[in-house]
């Protein structure tokens, strides 16, 4: 009942009550359609867009942080670290917290040994994102910014890549990028291992954002990288760095190479390559450095020249083709398949026996023999020594070099002679060490390998010595040692003396290849070698000295035999091999 | 008063001591609960000073790696200790000097002590006691 000021209202009549039921559907339509508009809405949050609230609530809820693992170490031969990683602090401030950045910056000028007015602007800047004042503080330094208690300053601890041996082995060692990660060399080789796996902590996180402590957490724990122990020796490297150097600035060199390598087992003891990167050096990665990060010593091929004549002699004396007394006359010129074969120095016309030809370095002798032997069994006997094909070093990179055999579309019968001394073919400077090797260990190939061991939370990898062929027999390469030594004693014509190392005998040959141009190839440039391995009786190494284009002299026994003889010097007092021969009293 | 009504005493007591309990256990949770991030809050501190020393432990090794870099020794055997390489090296052969290994012959063993001899001999190891070890001149 409805009740007016004049008393009890009047029955309403029925258009009344239709009105107002009309009013009350409109109202409750009205009502109905705003629930369902809130309805539709809850559903599109939460049904529809369930999974992007909800994580974004996990979110708000939990902290994820990733913990990155600590990069292994790679250690020389003897356990001494190349390479490792140390956690440095760096300093950054929020400019926005610092009220006073000139008295700032008066204060950690100082300490951090940075100008004041650098520093000034630094933290003067306006912008939310924090500002690095200084990378690589040592904990020292953090400790001491960290006590002077300003406010918006915050150290932080990121990991960094150190060599602490300097520019040692920089190339074989490789570099890391701005994200740790391997970008060539072993660092790039072994990157799996080296680089171990990140862990996960998924933590509950307080208003303010940071972790509560005994808060519900996940924890999966970083695997540290794993050690690689190398069988490169320190002081072997040094030394075969060193050598080289003087040996480039001497002759004015373009470039070089130096291999030494263990003969009874293939371990490389050193790998030395210049021009190199230095990983201390901020424009490393410049584009003019980028062909610097590999191996020269695996990544490079070039014509071997006359250190190849090795390989010739060696399948010729193996196969029975000649002995070191076969004697043919040598003009001075070798007409063959309609090229002709010159000497690269004239000599009187005159018989030769085939040791007189590596004494002599007779390119019309080796060529000779070449055809004597035979093209199918001379490739056979390249292709045993490992020329033409990947040595299978775990270094990234390795060409394979080049070598045509007689089923090659563009071989000619006159590559059979050139071929022989080295030309027309290419060999990298390691499967030339590796092949001189083969000799020094009775004719037994080994197969070259830097890693000795891999040791890590989560692996455990031994290399050990592999034998990858029999290429000759002991026997012939007996015969053919005690011709290399010959060659290097020889005091009439040799051209290896220079390579001597009073005391000990010493088995070599020397190289001195032409370069290919566009035009043929180059009248002046030189690529000056010597390969050989010492004690000859009982070969401790073999070392490959490569100098590219050297300037004073073209000659491999002018410029790399010293550089061999200077090397294997101080591996012998090194390695305390006592002299096998006579020491003359003048010294040294 | 109380004793006419035993029972309502009963559950006031048992009330009392509920809420006694209760206040105890509360106070213990709060406690443990206080202690727990005190303690948890000590470890996280006591990890990053873990931290900190295994970096200050990491550079001192780095440091240690440098000093002994070859590059380094050579460069201050050179400058400051005005070193240099041998100009002549000599070689010499030491000649054997192994002692030949000695077989026990009969004569080498001790004479057997008579029993007397024995004890003397043992308690002068163990109280020093039977006589001082005849010496030299």
């Amino acid at each position: 009942m409805i009740l007016t000021p004049s008393g009890p209202a009047a029955p309403a009549s029925g258009n009344d009550l239709d009105r107002r039921r009309w009013r009350l559907y409109v109202l409750a339509a009205a009502l109905a359609g705003f629930a369902a508009v809130l309805v539709a809405r809850l559903v599109f949050l939460q049904v529809i867009q369930h999974q992007r609230y909800a994580g974004m609530a996990t979110e708000e809820h939990w902290r994820r942080s990733v913990i990155p693992p600590r990069r292994g170490d790679i250690l020389d031969a003897n356990g001494i670290p190349l390479a490792t990683t140390v956690t440095y602090a760096t300093l950054y401030a929020t400019t926005s917290q610092i009220r006073d950045p000139r008295g700032v910056a008066a204060r950690l000028a100082p300490i951090l040994g940075a100008s004041p007015a650098d520093l000034t602007a630094r933290l003067s800047t306006t912008q939310a994102a924090p500002v690095l004042l200084q990378a690589g503080l040592t904990d020292d330094v953090a400790t001491r910014v960290e006590r002077l208690g300003v406010d918006g300053l915050f150290v932080q601890t990121e990991p960094e890549r150190v060599y602490p041996q300097g520019h040692l082995a920089d190339q074989v060692l490789g570099a890391v990028g701005v994200d740790g990660n391997g970008l060539s060399g072993l660092e790039l080789q072994y990157d799996q291992d080296l680089g171990g796996k990140p862990g996960v902590v998924v933590a509950e996180r307080d208003t303010g954002g940071d972790t509560i402590p005994f808060g519900a957490r996940l924890d999966t724990a970083p695997v540290d990288g794993a050690t690689l122990t190398l069988t490169i020796d320190r002081y072997v490297q040094w030394v075969a760095e060193r050598e080289l150097d003087v040996a480039m600035a001497q002759h004015q060199a373009k470039a070089g190479v130096v291999v030494v390598v263990d003969p009874r087992s293939g371990a490389i003891l050193a790998l030395a390559g210049r021009p190199t990167f230095h990983n201390d050096d901020p424009r490393r990665f410049d584009r003019g450095s980028v062909g610097m990060f590999d191996v020269p010593a695996v990544a490079y091929t070039a014509e071997p020249g006359s250190i190849f004549k090795v390989v010739t002699l060696a399948a010729a004396l193996d196969r029975g083709a000649v002995t070191p007394d076969t004697t043919f006359f040598d003009s001075g010129r070798f007409d063959y398949a309609g090229g002709t074969i010159h000497n690269a120095i004239a000599r009187p016309a005159a018989p030769e026996t085939v040791t007189q030809v590596l004494v002599y370095s007779s390119n019309v002798g080796a060529a000779w023999i070449a055809t004597r032997l035979g093209a199918p069994a001379f490739y056979q006997g390249v292709r045993a020594f490992g020329i033409g094909q990947p040595t299978g070093v775990d270094l990234p990179g390795e060409a394979s070099g080049l070598v045509r055999s007689p089923t090659a579309p563009d071989w000619s019968a006159f590559d059979l002679a050139t071929n022989a001394f080295g030309q027309g073919l290419a060999a990298s400077p390691l499967q030339m060490a590796v092949a001189m090797a083969t000799v020094a260990n009775g004719g037994v190939r080994m197969k070259p390998f830097v890693v000795r061991t891999v040791e890590g939370p989560a692996v455990h990898r031994q290399f050990s010595p592999i034998v990858a062929e029999q290429v000759i027999s002991p026997a012939t390469a007996a015969m053919l040692t005690r011709m290399l030594v010959e060659d290097v004693d020889d005091t009439t014509l040799g051209e290896s003396r220079r390579a001597r190392v009073p005391g000990y005998a010493i088995a070599g040959k020397t190289g001195t290849a032409q370069v290919p141009t566009p035009n043929g190839y180059s009248d002046s440039a030189t690529i000056a070698s010597f390969l050989g391995f010492g004690p000859a009786d009982d070969p401790h190494f073999a070392i490959l000295v490569q100098i590219d284009e050297p300037k004073d002299s073209p000659w491999g026994e002018a410029v790399a035999a010293p550089v061999f003889s200077a090397i294997a010097r101080q591996l012998f007092s090194y390695y305390q091999i006592p002299p096998g021969r006579p020491v003359p009293t003048n010294g040294m | 008063m109380l004793r006419s009504h035993p029972r309502r005493y009963r559950r006031w007591l048992v009330f009392a001591s509920a809420l006694v309990w209760i206040a105890l256990i509360s106070l213990l949770y709060v406690n443990q609960t206080s202690d727990l991030a005190t303690t948890a809050y000590d470890v996280s501190d006591l990890q990053s000073q873990k931290a900190r020393w295994e970096m200050r432990n990491q550079q001192l090794r780095l440091e240690i790696a440098r000093l002994e870099s070859l590059d380094r020794v050579d460069r201050e055997a050179r400058a400051r200790l005005k070193m240099g390489p041998p100009a002549r090296v000599i070689y010499v052969t030491a000649p054997d000097r192994t002692p030949p290994i000695s077989t026990p012959t009969p004569d080498a063993t001790p004479p057997a002590m008579s029993p007397v001899d024995a004890i003397r001999e043992v308690l002068r190891r163990v109280f020093g006691l039977g006589g001082a070890e005849p010496t030299g001149p």
